[in-house]
């Protein structure tokens, strides 16, 4: 298959203005999405992820949103797209499954009859026609009893079926890219994988390209081909999965890895933490936004580094000032944790 | 329980009525006379206030933060914060007995004479909704800017449905059901005699208006009855509500 | 950058979940410090708080009011007496009779604003008794009822749901159909039930007397009506208080019970016992008058914003001040509460919403 670009974001920022202030929510983040790929954006609450994923289908359009950059979706602009026009691409080119699947179905509505919503926003068809499709749309999401469970109310639904209902309405209208916000954060951890090997297999099935976004790098390690961290609103680096995983360049990531918990490390060993908590959006620390927590910090970081590649890999990019042998040196005792990083 | 009975209707009755201490008439009778005012009062002040409720909240939810809301916020709370009894006899004066253009207090039967039976319950009929009014637009407006930030209504939104759908399918439709049991415990406690301010400042001789009336003569029997009829509609409309509830919200449905 | 408008979109959540994330100036401040940021800023709320004191200012001064401008007292009838006014003898109330062969009745004096020397301010009543010094004893009894009542039903409406929430079981039970007995009755039914029949006799039970004139009995009767209304509510909060890990923790590590009552889950309801009692004040200030304006909460001779508006009822069309004072009263003093309970509310946020019963 030829490399099909479907999306691509372009120096995005997203402003909310609050009462203590603007929030700088996103702060410059570019990525190209192509068909049959699956994006990871991993990143602690606050990085800017959702805000991101959320801003692509406009979902963040509000009178104190404001928006720079473009994000390109077939050659054209969704933000510059007009309320009514921006509708015809939820749902039926892009389609969104979220956090919670306990609160993002509506509880006074069957679920049947919530995907039959989904189908006919965007086809004209008749309701036992979207009805039989929502149908087959449950079988091919896994639940037991299609025909039956179609009929029944979200609370009959346990956290698993009900993501998996989700993810079959947000596939009902055969959508281009399927955007996955912390699908599984909210479920048993024996139903995350299965949730994870769905999607991977759906996006197969559909022919679509996916963004999973989540804060764990451990359920994007299966089935991403691309990952992009972000912190403070910024990506912090972005790569192939693999030289992301084997050769991380950017402090941030190596925290992010280090507390991964894994079965090859001695079980005495405490999980590593990342310290402090994130900056404020709305009074960022000058220079490197990661700067306050970061065991590596020296002069240079008051200036903030540019995102570039500075490893051999090509497309692998950074926003770190360290050298990268200076970094190679010191990122295994990081990751593993030897000492706690802001000692 | 049986002596206190009998210490309210007295021992010198042989059907065990309940009588008035003044007029010695039996209270059950008396308050069955009341009930076509009591229910036309009733019905058409709370389709009144149900309607300009809605619009009401819906309008300032819709706004919210903007010029609209923060009018209708003011308006609704001055409505709550007037006593029923006062804008009666405030608009009474105004508006049928100073301009005269309403009738003065008084009910006319509905097959008596439909035409005239609107014209004198238009006052009373406003005066009562308008606490319900400020009442229920507040509540609506608060339930709907809380059912705004729940997680399927941005569903329903990624799911690419136009904002009228959301806002009608999604947010007014889950936003209605506490109104609803609002609604049937306002309408029970009113049609039960709990309009008995309006009643007696407009003169209109209904369930309330015979309480109030024995009040003055602090006749007990009536108030006493009127009491325990106001109780049982209050405990009827409460079984209704929540079987409505139950169909409204199928979380709460028993399986 | 205004005052942003409240968000109609659900983006704005997200925006205040990333502004929580400024932890550098919010972290560590206490909630209570977080309300009084918000409070502050709202000046409506302060404005109408302003005019409740000076509305409770006003009645508390009553009697200077009486003795140094009005030069009478609130019972004091003039049915007779004459005053001044530009230098001319007015009757306080003309006497009614067959003038020029016309029946004509008997006429208070109309408001005299400052053409008196202050007496007569908004006129007499029918008894020849000046408005404008029963406006404001009127208002102190209105008051006294309403804040008093607002306390006892507070006080005891907590101590109950405490009970029920933190026991459960049957005692629970019994505590919630004692609710339940309260929701089957019309408030204002309830209120003339009781409020009528203590207001013969007064009330001489459990070696607790009461004389039936006593401006005890409607304070006594609005709470008692009011309880299930502000206990259901709170109790509501107590059980899901009670799910919290904070309280199990203090269970699990032996606290007695009433220690967990007042360390952990009292200050957790105070901030919505706090909007609460605001907004119950103001209802029970309109209820007091509905008791009243129908004979079955203040007693005459006294004097109250609801007895105020029955005793100028049967003059509205010759003198419509003496209805129109009072409720004019009522309104501003009860929209003042409301508002600023409103303010508290938003500021505060306990998300528990208190019904208003009239």
């Amino acid at each position: 298959m030829a490399d099909e670009r479907l999306l691509e974001v372009r120096g995005l920022k997203v402003q909310f203005a609050t009462e203590d202030g603007v929030v700088h929510a996103v702060d410059g983040v570019d990525f190209a999405l192509d068909r049959g790929k699956v994006l990871g954006i991993v990143g602690e609450s606050g990085s800017g992820k959702s805000v991101t994923a959320m801003t692509i289908l406009g979902l963040t359009r509000d009178v104190n949103t404001r928006f720079e950059g473009e994000v390109i979706y077939k050659d054209r602009n969704l933000l510059d797209l007009p309320e009514n026009e921006m509708q015809q691409y939820r749902g039926a080119e892009i389609g969104m499954i979220f956090q919670d699947p306990m609160t993002s179905l509506n509880p006074v509505y069957r679920v049947g009859d919530q995907i039959v919503e989904a189908i006919q926003a965007h086809e004209p068809v008749d309701k036992r026609k979207a009805r039989r499709r929502a149908v087959e749309l449950l079988r091919q999401v896994g639940i037991p009893n299609p025909e039956s469970r179609v009929d029944d109310y979200p609370h009959q639904f346990s956290g698993g079926m009900r993501q998996r209902a989700m993810i079959a309405m947000a596939l009902s209208c055969n959508p281009d890219v399927l955007i996955a916000d912390e699908p599984t954060t909210a479920l048993d951890v024996t139903i995350q994988a299965q949730i994870i090997e769905l999607i991977d297999q759906l996006k197969d099935d559909f022919n679509s390209a996916v963004i999973l976004i989540t804060h764990d790098l451990g359920v994007v390690a299966e089935i991403a081909d691309d990952l992009l961290v972000m912190y403070a609103g910024r990506v912090v680096e972005h790569g192939g999965k693999r030289p992301l995983f084997y050769d991380p360049q950017h402090p941030y990531t190596w925290g992010l890895l280090g507390s991964i918990p894994r079965l090859d490390r001695p079980r005495s060993e405490r999980l590593h933490t990342i310290e402090g908590s994130p900056p404020s959006l709305i009074r960022l620390p000058q220079g490197c936004k990661f700067r306050p927590r970061c065991p590596h910090a020296f002069e240079k970081c008051l200036e903030e580094p540019p995102l570039e590649n500075r490893v051999e890999t090509p497309g692998h990019l950074d926003r770190c000032w360290l050298t990268v042998e200076a970094k190679r040196a010191v990122r295994d005792e990081t990751i593993e944790g030897g000492e706690p990083a802001a000692a | 329980m049986e002596k206190a009975w009998h210490g309210l209707v007295g021992d010198s009755n042989p059907d065990n009525k309940l009588l008035s201490y003044t007029t010695q008439q039996d209270v059950v009778q008396q308050i069955k006379q009341g009930i076509p005012a009591t229910f036309s009062l009733t019905i058409g002040a709370s389709v009144i206030w149900l309607f300009f409720g809605i619009l009401v909240g819906v309008i300032a939810a819709v706004t919210a933060g903007r010029l609209s809301d923060r009018a209708i916020t003011i308006l609704a709370l001055v409505g709550i914060s007037m006593p029923v009894f006062w804008l009666g006899i405030v608009t009474r004066y105004f508006l049928a007995e100073k301009n005269t253009w309403f009738p003065d207090g008084e009910y006319v039967g509905l097959t008596a004479n439909p035409v005239q039976w609107a014209y004198h319950l238009i006052l009373p009929w406003t005066v009562l909704a308008v606490l319900y009014i400020g009442f229920y637009g507040r509540v609506l407006r608060n339930n709907i800017l809380d059912t705004i930030n729940e997680d399927f209504v941005r569903t329903a939104r990624a799911k690419g449905l136009s904002r009228r759908e959301v806002l009608t399918k999604h947010v007014l439709r889950n936003s209605l059901i506490p109104v609803v049991t609002l609604f049937g415990l306002d309408f029970a406690g009113v049609l039960g005699g709990g309009a008995i301010l309006t009643e007696k400042v407009f003169d209109l001789h209904g369930v309330g208006w015979y309480a109030a009336d024995a009040l003055d003569k602090f006749d007990l029997p009536p108030i006493m009855g009127v009491t325990l009829y106001g109780a049982g509609f209050i405990v009827l409309l409460s079984v209704l509500v929540d079987l409505f509830y139950a169909y409204l919200d199928p979380r709460i449905r028993p399986t | 950058m205004g005052e942003p408008a409240t968000g109609t979109e659900f983006t704005l959540d997200t925006a205040a979940e990333l502004a929580q994330v400024e932890h550098g100036a919010i972290q560590g401040r206490s909630p209570w410090y977080l309300a009084w940021r918000r409070l502050r800023r709202n000046y409506i709320a302060f404005a109408f708080l302003g005019l409740f004191v000076v509305i409770v200012l006003a009645c508390a001064l009553a009697p200077a009011y009486a003795s140094h401008v009005a030069h009478t007292g609130p019972n004091a009838n003039h049915v007779l007496d004459t005053i001044t006014v530009h230098g001319k003898q007015v009757p306080v109330v003309s006497p009614g009779g067959l003038i020029n062969g016309k029946l004509v009745p008997s006429l208070p004096i109309g408001p005299q604003w400052f053409n008196a020397g202050g007496r007569y301010l908004l006129g007499a009543d029918a008894n020849g008794r000046d408005v404008a010094v029963r406006l404001l004893y009127g208002g102190r009894n209105s008051l006294v009822i309403g804040i008093g009542s607002a306390l006892i039903c507070i006080v005891v409406a907590v101590l109950l749901s405490l009970i029920a929430g933190y026991f459960g079981g049957w005692i629970d039970f019994v505590i919630t159909r004692f609710y339940d007995l309260f929701y089957a009755f019309p408030v204002i039914l309830l209120g003339i039930a009781l409020g009528s029949a203590l207001a013969i006799n007064g009330f001489h039970h459990f070696g607790i007397t009461i004389e039936s004139g006593s401006i005890w009995i409607p304070t006594l009767v609005i709470s008692y009506v009011l309880i299930a209304y502000v206990g259901r509510p709170i109790r509501g909060q107590i059980l899901s208080l009670r799910e919290k890990e904070f309280v199990e923790a203090a269970i699990a590590q032996g606290a007695r019970p009433w220690r967990i009552m007042v360390s952990d889950l009292l200050p957790n309801l105070a901030s919505s016992v706090l909007v609460f009692f605001t907004l119950i004040i103001a209802n029970n200030i309109v209820v007091e008058a509905a008791l009243s304006f129908l004979g079955a909460g203040v007693q005459p001779p006294t004097a109250s914003w609801g007895t105020l508006i029955a005793d100028g009822q049967t003059l509205i069309v010759t003198r419509p001040w003496l209805s129109l004072a009072p409720g004019i009263a009522i309104v501003l003093t009860v929209l003042s509460l409301n508002v600023f309970g409103d303010g508290l509310r938003d500021a505060l946020d306990p998300r528990a919403k208190v019904r208003i019963e009239h």
